[in-house]
């Protein structure tokens, strides 16, 4: 058996030609990315997208999926008069919350208040954590950046093959698509995403989602292990992060609420029964020291019920909703008792849960399906 | 540092392009220093066992040559094999060996106990050593002159796309190629960035999707089905090979790109007409290393039938002694060692069938090759077995339990064997491993790009080692 050499060519022709085909095949990809993209990874990209246009807003909401379940902007622009956007990503970390403040700036924006929240057990992973979500948002040099802060050369190629290659970064998606067809099923993920992206559009960025019955507000050994950090600990990088993030908004004067959002009773119980509860809002007032004009909202008292939750942590509607009124009426305290514009630091603990009823012009994620499938079907009429 | 990860793939770009752009001495420095951090990320105490094992060997080299005395010739020798085997068996079978006493003393009466080591296998040990002492060997033979300078010999052992996992390198054909300048051939990188590619797709798509089924099929061997536990050795021999093989091919494909030919390691080894044919072909450095140093040494095949039988048998038990320190590899050996005997003794009776008919001539071919595949195949189960009880569990299974596996465990070993396999059918038919190079380019890019995509798609990037480094 021989490996007989071959005519020799200056130009990998066949190479070239691969080249070609990976590009249209990328090209088509990109172009479905509802087929393809798993449903928490596109809140970055919608997310990071919006950043750019969304100039005009006065409250922008960062942070991850706590604020997304939790705040309402079109509950708070009423209640306050200031236009509002929720920004924030699933599983999102304090870089995400800087680069999307940043893009927000370097588009023109002006934003008076950016309402902000670190989920503490995001806080305790590094990159990599996150590392198959960013190339979803990054930019080469965002990635460049975040990969020099954390020293990091892994998370670099990663994140820039998987940010130019959208086959490499939905690779499971696509996969799973592929036996689907294969098994003559249909994937879910179009209608999902479709009906998510639908929602982020109508509630301006927030998730607005019906009651989840499977729920009953007991923890268990899994949700500890998920939702738990035993002692309180932040990566270095989230830190460098919030300090810039806190910085950045210090030098444009834009007034950073730290929302400290509620989670389930049983769990908040077994947060303050290890102090790791308490170590976290240590963590938090020690940013309070360096930047005077930090407002934090604690609504970890606030004895929001577990009926008002999706999972240990994320309320379900009916609990954002009332979040996002509780919130509305601080800010509009603040605003009005002029602290606004001061740099006194403050520590606000937000009232009780009461219920309230829900405006019915908030349409959550059930409607939003129900919606896609009509107009899908509309369109397939005509 | 795998060859399957980014770091690795840091790594390459830069001594890549810091190697070219460098003048002759300083790339064989730079090849030195590759080398040694190349090393040092998998363990940084164990390079001084490389260091130590150059360092005696080239002094050993310089030795054999200079010294007239034979007696004196031969004590370097020695010294140089004790050394290697020394520490090979130190790292290696010390706990092996240990074991086997207590357990024979045990089973005698004798209450004594036999203290372990608490070390963990240097990485690629079997490979550098045996390829150092293989320098000192041929030295001693007067078949090559010894090397004065010690960066070029450092470098021919310290050669880092072959250091962990072989193709175990003779002095005869890389250390002259370490010793001349090298040119940048456009055409040698070309087919070096082809094998990388190839060789990647082998053993993340092929051999690392297949892993975890072959694992659960052997974890269950108590359990599963005759038609299961066959596809299960049909899986690993494809596992086994593709891991391999896929190493080699990333490895000689780096040395390409560097401006050197490693030698071919696998030769399409499962279209082997006969068990010796299929040790023509399977991990070729390593069984005309064993066959010239060890079977040679022996006395080959002079001496009659029955020494022959003898040398062939010990070879194979070394050489199965050789891929790890467990009893399922002495007995691998020795079926080895069996089938080529048995090979030997039929030989002259096979030779006699000599079909007239092309058709006749396709199918004894056909049948010998399906024969031979079924007798590695046999011998891949012994050497997969975590225990002779799986083993016999499998035989069990195989014998006792015959079905037709279900789909759902045919289907995705098949998905990652054919492919390959009609790769290989035509490898075979047009004798040509790179046939692609000289397909029109058009056809390239498509097989090209469906690789790229089996890779993305179908690839499993779990960071799997090779099965090749735990030897």
């Amino acid at each position: 058996m021989s490996e007989r050499t071959g005519s020799r060519r200056a130009w990998p022709a066949g190479f070239l030609g691969m080249i070609v085909i990976v590009a249209a095949v990328e090209y088509s990809i990109a172009r479905r990315s509802v087929d393809f993209v798993e449903t928490s990874r596109s809140s970055w990209s919608l997310s990071g997208d919006a950043a750019r246009t969304a100039r005009d807003r006065e409250i922008v909401c960062l942070g991850d999926s706590l604020i997304k379940h939790g705040l309402l902007p079109r509950v708070l622009a009423e209640r306050t008069g200031m236009s509002t956007i929720n920004l924030s990503v699933c599983a999102a970390q304090p870089p995400v919350a800087y680069y999307i403040l940043k893009r927000l700036i370097d588009n023109g924006g002006e934003p008076r208040i950016a309402i902000v929240d670190f989920k503490p057990d995001l806080l305790a992973g590094g990159l990599r954590n996150s590392s198959s979500y960013w190339p979803e948002f990054a930019t080469v040099r965002e990635a460049i950046e975040l990969a020099w802060t954390g020293r990091d050369a892994r998370f670099l190629a990663e994140t820039i093959v998987a940010g130019s290659l959208p086959s490499v970064r939905n690779r499971h998606e696509i996969a799973a698509s592929i036996r689907a067809a294969l098994a003559g099923k249909t994937d879910p993920l179009r209608s999902v995403n479709l009906a998510l992206w639908r929602n982020w559009k109508v509630n301006q960025g927030a998730e607005f989602t019906p009651k989840n019955p499977g729920f009953d507000g007991r923890i268990g050994e899994a949700d500890i292990n998920k939702y738990m950090t035993k002692n309180f600990w932040c990566d270095k990088i989230n830190r460098k992060y919030i300090e810039r993030f806190l910085d950045l908004a210090d030098r444009r004067g834009i007034r950073v609420v730290w929302l400290l959002p509620p989670i389930s009773p049983g769990l908040q119980k077994l947060r303050g029964e290890l102090g790791s509860d308490r170590t976290h809002g240590e963590f938090v007032r020690s940013f309070q020291k360096k930047h005077r004009g930090l407002i934090v909202f604690d609504a970890r008292k606030s004895r929001y019920d577990s009926s008002m939750f999706l999972d240990p942590v994320h309320l379900d509607g009916e609990g954002g909703y009332a979040l996002s009124c509780d919130v509305a009426s601080m800010l509009n305290q603040i605003v009005e008792s002029g602290s606004i514009a001061g740099a006194e630091p403050h520590w606000i603990d937000l009232p009780e849960f009461r219920p309230r009823p829900l405006d019915p012009r908030i349409e959550n994620v059930e409607q939003s399906k129900i919606a896609v499938r009509d107009s899908t079907a509309e369109s397939l009429r005509r | 540092m795998l060859f399957n990860t980014f770091h690795f793939m840091y790594f390459f770009v830069i001594v890549f392009a810091l190697y070219w752009a460098s003048s002759f001495r300083f790339q064989n420095l730079l090849i030195l220093c590759a080398g040694y951090y190349f090393y040092a990320c998998w363990d940084p105490r164990f390079l001084a066992l490389l260091i130590l094992s150059t360092a005696m060997d080239y002094g050993c080299g310089i030795a054999v040559d200079r010294i007239e005395e034979p007696r004196r010739r031969k004590l370097f020798l020695i010294l140089s094999m004790a050394l290697n085997l020394g520490m090979l068996g130190y790292f290696k079978y010390f706990n092996f060996f240990a074991e086997s006493l207590q357990s024979l003393l045990d089973r005698s009466g004798v209450h004594v106990s036999i203290d372990r080591l608490n070390v963990a296998l240097p990485i690629g040990i079997s490979f550098y050593t045996f390829q150092s002492m293989s320098y000192v060997i041929d030295v001693y033979r007067r078949e090559i002159k010894p090397t004065r300078n010690l960066i070029q010999f450092a470098a021919f052992v310290s050669f880092f796309p072959h250091l962990v996992a072989g193709p175990i390198m003779r002095p005869t054909t890389l250390l002259p190629q370490i010793e001349r300048p090298r040119t940048f051939d456009l055409h040698q990188f070309y087919q070096g960035v082809y094998l990388i590619f190839w060789g990647l797709v082998k053993k993340v798509v092929v051999a690392d999707n297949l892993a975890p089924i072959v694992n659960d099929l052997f974890g269950r061997s108590a359990t599963i089905d005759g038609g299961s536990a066959l596809l299960a050795v049909y899986a690993f021999a494809f596992q086994i090979y593709c891991d391999f093989s896929g190493y080699t091919d990333t490895a000689r494909g780096i040395a390409k790109c560097l401006g050197f030919e490693l030698a071919l390691n696998f030769n399409l080894p499962y279209f082997a007409t006969s068990p010796r044919d299929f040790w023509a072909r399977w991990h070729i450095s390593l069984s005309t290393w064993l066959r010239d140093y060890v079977y040679i040494s022996l006395g080959g095949n002079r001496g009659g039938k029955a020494k022959l039988y003898r040398n062939l048998m010990l070879t194979m038990v070394i050489g199965g002694l050789w891929h790890g320190a467990a009893w399922t590899f002495v007995l691998w050996g020795f079926y080895q060692g069996l089938i080529l005997i048995g090979h030997r003794v039929l030989e002259p009776y096979l030779a006699r069938i000599r079909p007239t008919d092309s058709i006749d001539r396709g199918a004894w071919k056909l049948a010998r090759i399906v024969a031979t595949f079924h007798l590695v195949c046999f011998g891949w189960l012994i050497f997969r077995a975590e225990s002779t009880t799986q083993l016999s569990n499998m035989i069990h299974a195989i014998v006792d339990r015959p079905a037709i596996p279900a789909a759902a465990t045919l289907l995705p070993i098949a998905i990652c064997i054919i492919p390959i396999l009609i790769i290989q059918m035509i490898q075979y038919i047009t004798r040509d491993m790179i046939f692609i190079f000289r397909a029109p380019w058009y056809a390239r890019s498509v097989f090209y790009a469906a690789c790229f995509y089996a890779f993305v798609l179908g690839g499993e990037f779990g960071g799997g080692r090779f099965i090749y480094f735990q030897f």
